[in-house]
C-alpha cells in the first residue's frame, strides 16, 4: 500500500471513529442521570418551586426540608460554579420538558455580577450542541469552543477531562436502567464542612478590600433568565443568603452593586429578598466560607426561607386574589 | 500562538504546504517571513527584540576578528539581554533575591519570546567567529533566520552555528522527512497534551497549595513535576524537531531517555542536551582547560561555574541557586567517588538502584526549581521529612494529587498516571516509531485518537521552558 493510500485510509478511519465516538458520547451523556441538564430533560419533575444559581443554593437549600414546611414540591436546579448563562440554559432545559413552576428563587449577590466569581461551564452543554439556544449562548460565552465544536468529536475533546467520566457513568446508567440521580431533588450536601480559610487568603491578597466589577454579560444573562421565567408565568424572586459580616469590611462597593441588582429587580417588577443580615451572619460558626453556610447554618437559613416561602404562598393563595 | 493550539497547527499546515510547493531559492525568505509573523503574533516587543538583537550581533560579527573589545562587548550585550529580559521585565519585580523568577502562571508575561535561547546562540556564534572557527555570515537575512526560525525560537534547541547555518539555503524536503517530521510532531503533541498538561493540576495542587501535605504526598508531587517537566519540554522539542523536519531542517536532539539515567552525569548527558552542550563548550571546557594543572579541582570548579551560570540562566531567584547547588553537590559527589563506584559489578539491580536514586535526587532538586518562593520550597522540604505516611490515604494522599475528592478528579488522576506510566515503560519503542521516516498507520491513528480522547485542548498550559 503506498503512503498516500495509507494516509487517506488513516484520515478516513480517524474521522469515522471520531464521529462514532461523538455519537456514543451524545448518547451516554444524555443517559447520565447525574447530569442535571440531561436529567431535567428526561424526567418529569414538575416542581412548584425551583431554586437556582451557583453552589450557594446547591449546598444550602434542601427541598426535602423545605417541602415539609411549605407542603409544595420544590427542586434545586442550582449547579456549582455556575454563572447566569449557565443558569439560563439549565432553566431553558427544565422548561422544555417540565411544567413551569409557580416560583423561582434565583440567587443573586454582588459576587454573581463579577466575572471573577463562578463561570460558564461549557462542558455541561457539550451533549446539547446543535440546539439553537445552546449554540447562541456558547457563541457568546465560549467563542473558541463554539468555533471548533463542529469538528468531529471536538465538542467533547475540548473538555475531555470533564466529560470522559460522565460519559462512562452515562453508559453505566443506561446499562443499569438507572433514571434517578444520586441527588434526586437536586440538593447536594457540601463536601467541605469546615472553615476553608479563603477569607484569610482573600484579605492577604486584598488588604485594602476588593471592589466588585459589574460584568455586562452577567447582567445580560441575569435579565434573560428572568425574562425566560416570566415568559412562562413564573414568579421570580431574586435572593441573597446570609453573608459573613466580617467579610463585608473588605468589600467597599458591595452596597453600590446591591443597589444595581435592586434596579434590575425593579425593572422586572420582582422582589430582591435579602437574608444577608440574618443573626447567624455575625458568627463564623455557621459558615464554611464567606458565602457558604455550613450544615447548621444551612438548617437555620432553610428554616427562615421556608417560612418566607410559606408566607408568600399564603399571600398568593389567599390575599392577592382579593387585592 | 502556543505550539499546541489549534491556530498554531493551522499555521504549521499552511506553512509546510506552501514551503513544500515553493522553489528552494524562495523558501528561506518565506520561512523568515513566517517566523517573524509568528513572533510578532506573540507580541510586538518580541519581534522588535529579535530584529534588533540580530542586527547588533550581525554587525559585531562582521567586525569582530582581532577585536577583543568588540568580542567582549558582544558577549556582555547578550548576557545583559538575558538578565534584563528574563528577570527584570518578565517578572516585573525589583532585584529581589527572595523572589523566584519562575511563576508557572499561564498569564505570566514574557516580553521577548525566546530571547535567552537566541542570546546563547549569538554568544556561541560570536565566539566561533572571534576564534576563527566559523566564517562570519554575509547575509543579514540568514543571520536573522538563524535567530528567529519559528520552530526553535521559543525554547530551543540551542543550535550552534555549524549545526544550523549551512542548512539555511540548502534545505531539502523529501517524503521521508515529511513523514518523520509528522511522526515527531504527533509525539510532541501527545506528550504535551495527553501527559504533561494532565499532570499539571496535580503538580499545581501540591506545589502551590500543599503547605500541610504529608511527606509521601509531597514526594509524589515532586516526582510528578519531574515527569511533567520532562514531557512538557521534550514534547515541545519533539514538535520543534518535527515541524523543522517538515520544513526541511534538522534540529538537534534535546533528550535521550533521561529518566532512565543511572547517574547524575549520565542524566545531564541526556537532559536538555543542547543547553548542556553549550555550557560544556563555552563554560566548562575552557575553565577546566585553564585550570588543568589542578586536576580534579579543575573539574569541580568547572561543575561549580557551569551550574551556577545555568541556575542564573533559568532565573536569578534564590530557588534556582539552590537547584543549581543540588546538582553541584550531586556531580561533585559522583566525581569524587568515581573510582570507588567503578568497582561495582555491571548488574541490572545496580542499574535499577541507580535509576531510582537519580530520579529521587533530580525530583528533590526540582522542588526548588518549581517552588514559587524560598519559603514554600523549604516548607515542602520540611514536609518531606516529617509525618511521612498519611493516616487517611484517600483524604491526605489521593485527594490532594487528584485536585479534589470527587470521583471525576480521581478518575482523571488515575488515567493520567496510567498514561504517563505506560508511556515511560514503552518509551524506547514509541520513540523508535516516532523517529521512523515512514508513515505509520497504527501509530498515527492511535496518537490522534488518544489526543482527542484524553488531550487537554481548552486551557492547555504554556510550555514551562517558554519563560526562561
Amino acid at each position: 500500500m503506498n503512503t498516500v493510500k495509507k494516509i487517506t485510509i488513516s484520515v478516513a478511519i480517524i474521522l469515522l471513529v471520531l464521529a462514532g465516538l461523538s455519537r456514543m458520547y451524545d448518547f451516554a451523556l444524555r443517559h447520565n442521570a447525574n447530569i442535571k441538564a440531561a436529567y431535567v430533560q428526561s424526567a418529569k419533575i414538575d416542581a412548584n418551586i425551583i431554586f437556582h444559581g451557583p453552589c450557594e443554593p446547591l449546598w444550602m437549600i434542601s427541598p426535602a426540608i423545605l417541602d415539609s414546611q411549605t407542603h409544595v414540591k420544590s427542586y434545586n436546579l442550582a449547579l456549582s460554579h455556575s454563572d447566569f448563562a449557565d443558569n439560563y440554559l439549565h432553566l431553558y432545559f427544565y422548561l422544555k420538558h417540565n411544567k413551569a413552576p409557580e416560583m423561582m428563587f434565583l440567587y443573586v449577590t454582588p459576587e454573581s455580577m463579577d466575572a471573577n466569581y463562578n463561570t460558564f461551564n461549557t462542558y455541561r452543554f457539550a451533549a446539547f450542541v446543535g440546539d439553537p439556544v445552546v449554540d447562541s449562548v456558547l457563541k457568546e460565552c465560549d467563542p473558541d469552543y463554539a468555533k471548533w465544536s463542529s469538528f468531529p468529536f471536538m465538542k467533547y475533546a475540548w473538555y475531555s477531562s470533564k466529560v470522559n467520566f460522565d460519559a462512562l457513568q452515562g453508559l453505566k446508567h443506561y446499562v443499569q436502567h438507572r433514571t434517578i440521580p444520586y441527588y434526586p431533588d437536586g440538593y447536594e450536601p457540601p463536601v467541605q464542612v469546615v472553615w476553608d480559610n479563603h477569607l484569610e487568603k482573600f484579605i492577604q491578597l486584598y488588604p485594602d478590600g476588593y471592589n466588585f466589577e459589574w460584568n455586562k454579560l452577567r447582567e445580560k444573562y441575569l435579565c434573560k433568565t428572568i425574562e425566560l421565567a416570566q415568559q412562562h408565568g413564573i414568579e421570580v424572586y431574586l435572593y441573597e443568603s446570609p453573608v459573613l459580616e466580617e467579610a463585608l469590611h473588605y468589600q467597599p462597593n458591595r452596597e453600590e452593586i446591591v443597589k444595581k441588582i435592586k434596579g434590575i429587580a425593579d425593572k422586572y417588577n420582582i422582589l430582591y429578598v435579602q437574608f444577608d443580615k440574618m443573626k447567624i451572619a455575625a458568627s463564623r460558626k455557621y459558615f464554611m466560607s464567606t458565602l457558604n453556610l455550613n450544615m447548621e447554618g444551612s438548617r437555620i437559613f432553610t428554616d427562615t426561607l421556608g417560612k418566607y416561602i410559606s408566607g408568600r404562598l399564603h399571600y398568593n393563595e389567599f390575599i392577592r386574589p382579593h387585592l | 500562538m502556543i505550539f499546541h493550539s489549534l491556530i498554531f497547527l493551522c499555521f504549521v499546515i499552511v506553512t509546510v504546504i506552501t514551503n513544500y510547493l515553493l522553489p528552494q531559492r524562495f523558501r528561506s525568505f518565506f520561512l523568515l517571513f513566517c517566523s517573524l509573523a509568528f513572533i510578532g503574533y506573540y507580541n510586538i516587543e518580541s519581534l522588535i527584540a529579535v530584529i534588533v538583537f540580530s542586527f547588533f550581533n550581525f554587525y559585531i560579527s562582521r567586525n569582530i576578528r582581532g577585536n577583543r573589545f568588540l568580542y567582549i562587548a558582544g558577549i556582555l550585550l547578550n548576557a545583559y539581554a538575558i538578565i534584563m529580559f528574563n528577570y527584570f521585565f518578565a517578572t516585573r519585580q525589583g532585584f529581589d533575591f527572595s523572589y523566584s523568577a519562575i511563576s508557572f502562571n499561564i498569564n505570566s508575561f514574557i516580553i521577548a519570546l525566546g530571547l535567552s535561547f537566541y542570546a546563547l546562540q549569538n554568544i556561541a556564534y560570536l565566539t566561533e567567529v572571534y576564534f576563527n572557527r566559523w566564517q562570519p555570515e554575509i547575509s543579514v537575512k540568514n543571520f536573522l533566520f538563524y535567530n528567529s526560525f519559528f520552530p526553535k525560537v521559543a525554547s530551543g534547541p540551542v543550535m550552534m552555528p555549524r549545526e544550523f547555518m549551512p542548512q539555511i539555503d540548502r534545505n531539502v524536503i523529501t517524503h521521508e522527512k515529511l513523514a518523520a517530521g509528522f511522526n515527531r510532531l504527533l509525539l510532541g503533541l501527545f506528550k504535551k497534551m495527553v501527559i504533561a498538561d494532565r499532570l499539571a493540576p496535580a503538580v499545581h495542587s501540591i506545589f502551590d497549595f500543599g503547605d500541610t501535605n504529608h511527606g509521601l504526598t509531597t514526594l509524589a508531587g515532586a516526582y510528578l513535576f519531574t515527569i511533567q517537566l520532562y514531557f512538557d519540554f521534550s514534547g515541545y522539542t519533539d514538535m520543534a524537531i518535527g515541524i523543522a523536519k517538515m520544513l526541511g531542517y534538522d534540529l538537534k536532539e534535546n533528550f535521550n531517555l533521561p529518566l532512565r539515567s543511572s547517574s547524575i552525569s549520565e542524566f545531564w548527558r541526556r537532559w536538555h542536551i543542547s543547553l548542556i552542550s553549550w555550557f560544556t563548550a563555552y563554560i566548562y571546557y575552557p575553565l577546566v582547560y585553564r585550570l588543568r594543572s589542578y586536576k580534579k579541582a579543575a573539574a569541580l570548579a568547572g561543575i561549580l561555574a557551569t551550574f551556577l551560570i545555568s541556575g542564573a540562566w533559568h532565573g536569578i531567584g534564590i530557588t534556582f541557586f539552590l537547584w543549581a547547588c543540588c546538582h553541584i553537590v550531586y556531580l561533585s559527589f559522583e566525581l569524587l567517588t568515581k573510582r570507588m563506584r567503578s568497582g561495582l559489578p555491571e548488574k541490572f539491580i545496580y542499574k535499577l538502584a541507580g535509576i531510582f536514586i537519580v530520579f529521587n535526587a533530580v525530583s528533590f532538586s526540582n522542588i526548588f526549581f518549581r517552588s514559587g518562593s524560598l519559603s514554600s520550597a523549604l516548607q515542602m522540604v520540611k514536609n518531606l521529612f516529617s509525618d511521612f505516611f498519611p493516616s487517611d490515604w484517600l483524604r491526605d494522599f489521593i485527594a490532594p494529587l487528584a485536585v479534589g475528592g470527587h470521583q471525576i478528579d480521581e478518575f482523571n488522576f488515575y488515567i493520567s498516571m496510567f498514561l504517563a506510566g505506560a508511556f515511560l515503560l514503552f518509551e524506547r519503542k514509541i520513540n523508535r516509531i516516532a523517529e521512523s521516516e515512514r508513515f505509520s498507520f497504527y501509530y498515527t491513528t492511535a496518537c490522534v485518537l488518544l489526543i482527542f480522547l484524553f488531550g487537554i485542548f481548552s486551557n492547555g498550559e504554556r510550555f514551562i521552558y517558554m519563560q526562561f
